[in-house]
């Protein structure tokens, strides 16, 4: 009877451990789940920040953060004859642009639209622009925003 | 006969003993299984950040990256990278054209420049380990060659062939822009296997006034005992194309990235393409002679829907970025709207 008392407890404790160190793991991987989206939305970020096909350049000098209107009109047909290519680089994202116009107030445009309909996870950001018309060289404010899906 | 209560006290020594075993094999079980869990997500982290790391070398450009590794082996192929030996599946480089040596390890040095042919059109990473030596045979050509490099690559003007015999190097890779000679006494490389002891010879076929921006062949030759063998040719159009054929590891890898490289460019010149257009069809932008380099772009897209990574091939591309380039230059004297 005590033996077997002792070792009700021993497996008491060793079960209480079990629970610990299984919730202890979870939370590691909430953890790491959370780090790997934000480690994501970095890359996104810096990636879509610095894409050639619409980042506005004059005599090649590219301008960060400005944005090409005509390149961007341009792209947005190409992300449809391409789309296997940029689902590889853009991945599970939803990528619009927001401009801003003195008269008519904000208005908005999608892109890019790959929106994984039973995600997880959601994180977007937003990254002020100038979206510049090459042809009058007229500039606008515009804001990128970027819903990231996994 | 034993007492009953001797067999009870007997039995009582075999039961702790059989539950004792239990409890320790269980706990070795556990430790081992947690080591391995350990290890699996050092590497799991490790790829993770690997990717985001690859991704900080493509998009900082013209910056010098050093990143210490732990003691693991990166291998690179075209359109991937792993850590050799792990049961993880390897990370995608469709979307990055990267150079690099086969395998990567002790320390991990990145470079990244813009590919301008001539407008911006992809990102070309560059990756390698200071444990590579690059040695130059001395000739002007190398030494521009060498200067262009980044100052962490571990460098060298060479007067003539010789035995990089040290430990921390595992791979030796000679630049050559003369003929090779015919009797090679490489020695002894006591700490590098032959597969990781080359030599590529650099042949300038057009605009040599402007190397590095020129096109050229290079023949790679891997060692093999005492002698060497031929592995394959490429083609280089540029600064950034001849800085990849110096750090990829054969002569496909190369080929491959530039394929993806002008697949891209063809995207590109689209894009251009379609801005000229709505220039074109301006009427305030009448006075802007935008048809012919309309007629340069249409070309290149023509030329870049069908890749291929021959000579004629490279110098057409060459030849009509250089019409884009001096249509460009036009445009902007005349005040217009430029291409790019």
């Amino acid at each position: 009877m005590q033996t077997i008392f002792v070792l009700f407890i021993v497996f008491f404790i060793l079960s209480i451990v079990g629970i610990f160190l299984f919730a202890q793991q979870k939370a590691a991987n909430n953890i790491k789940v959370d780090e790997h989206l934000t480690l994501a939305q970095i890359k996104k970020s810096k990636m879509i920040a610095l894409l050639p096909e619409v980042q506005y350049s004059s005599n090649n000098v590219v301008l960060d953060d400005h944005y090409d209107k005509l390149a961007l009109a341009s792209f947005k047909n190409i992300i449809q004859e391409n789309p296997q290519y940029y689902k590889s680089i853009l991945g599970s994202i939803k990528l619009t642009i927001l401009e801003y116009d003195f008269q008519s107030g904000w208005s908005e445009e999608v892109y890019y639209n790959n929106e994984l309909l039973n995600y997880s996870n959601k994180k977007n950001f937003q990254v002020p622009i100038v979206l510049t018309n090459p042809e009058n060289y007229e500039k606008k404010i515009g804001v990128i925003y970027v819903e990231i899906y996994s | 006969m034993l007492k009953k209560a001797e067999i009870s006290l007997q039995f009582n020594w075999i039961y702790i003993i059989v539950v004792g075993s239990i409890i320790l094999i269980s706990g070795f079980a556990v430790v081992s299984n947690i080591k391995k869990t350990s290890i699996n997500e050092l590497i799991l982290d490790l790829k993770l950040y690997l990717d985001t790391i690859i991704n900080d070398i493509q998009l900082d450009k013209e910056s010098e990256h050093t990143v210490m590794l732990p003691d693991i082996e990166i291998e690179f192929e075209c359109n991937s990278f792993s850590i050799k030996d792990s049961e993880y599946s390897s990370i995608s480089l469709l979307d990055n054209i990267l150079f690099s040596p086969n395998i990567i390890k002790r320390t991990l040095l990145g470079y990244s420049l813009h590919w301008n042919i001539p407008f911006t059109t992809e990102f070309f990473s560059y990756i390698t380990s200071p444990n590579v030596k690059y040695a130059f045979l001395d000739s002007e050509h190398s030494r521009t060659l060498m200067d262009i490099l980044p100052n962490n690559t571990n460098k060298e003007l060479a007067a003539q062939y010789k035995d990089y015999n040290e430990e921390k190097n595992y791979k030796v890779r000679y630049i050559n822009f003369g003929n090779l000679p015919q009797d090679f006494s490489f020695g002894d490389f006591r700490y590098i296997d032959d597969g990781d002891v080359s030599i590529l010879k650099i042949n300038i076929i057009e605009n040599e006034d402007s190397f590095p921006d020129s096109i050229g062949k290079i023949t790679y030759y891997k060692k093999e005992d005492n002698s060497l063998r031929n592995i394959g040719e490429i083609n280089f159009l540029d600064k950034a194309t001849l800085m990849a054929s110096i750090y990829s590891e054969i002569p496909e890898i190369y080929n491959c990235n530039l394929e993806k490289s002008f697949k891209k460019l063809n995207i590109m010149a689209t894009i251009k393409m379609d801005k000229l257009t709505e220039y074109s069809n301006n009427p305030h932008l009448s006075s802007c002679p935008y048809e012919q380099a309309i007629d340069n772009l249409n070309n290149m897209i023509l030329l870049t829907s069908n890749v291929k990574t021959d000579q004629n091939y490279v110098t057409q591309v060459y030849d009509l970025s250089k019409s884009i380039e001096k249509e460009n230059k036009l445009l902007q004297r005349l005040s217009c709207p430029q291409i790019y």
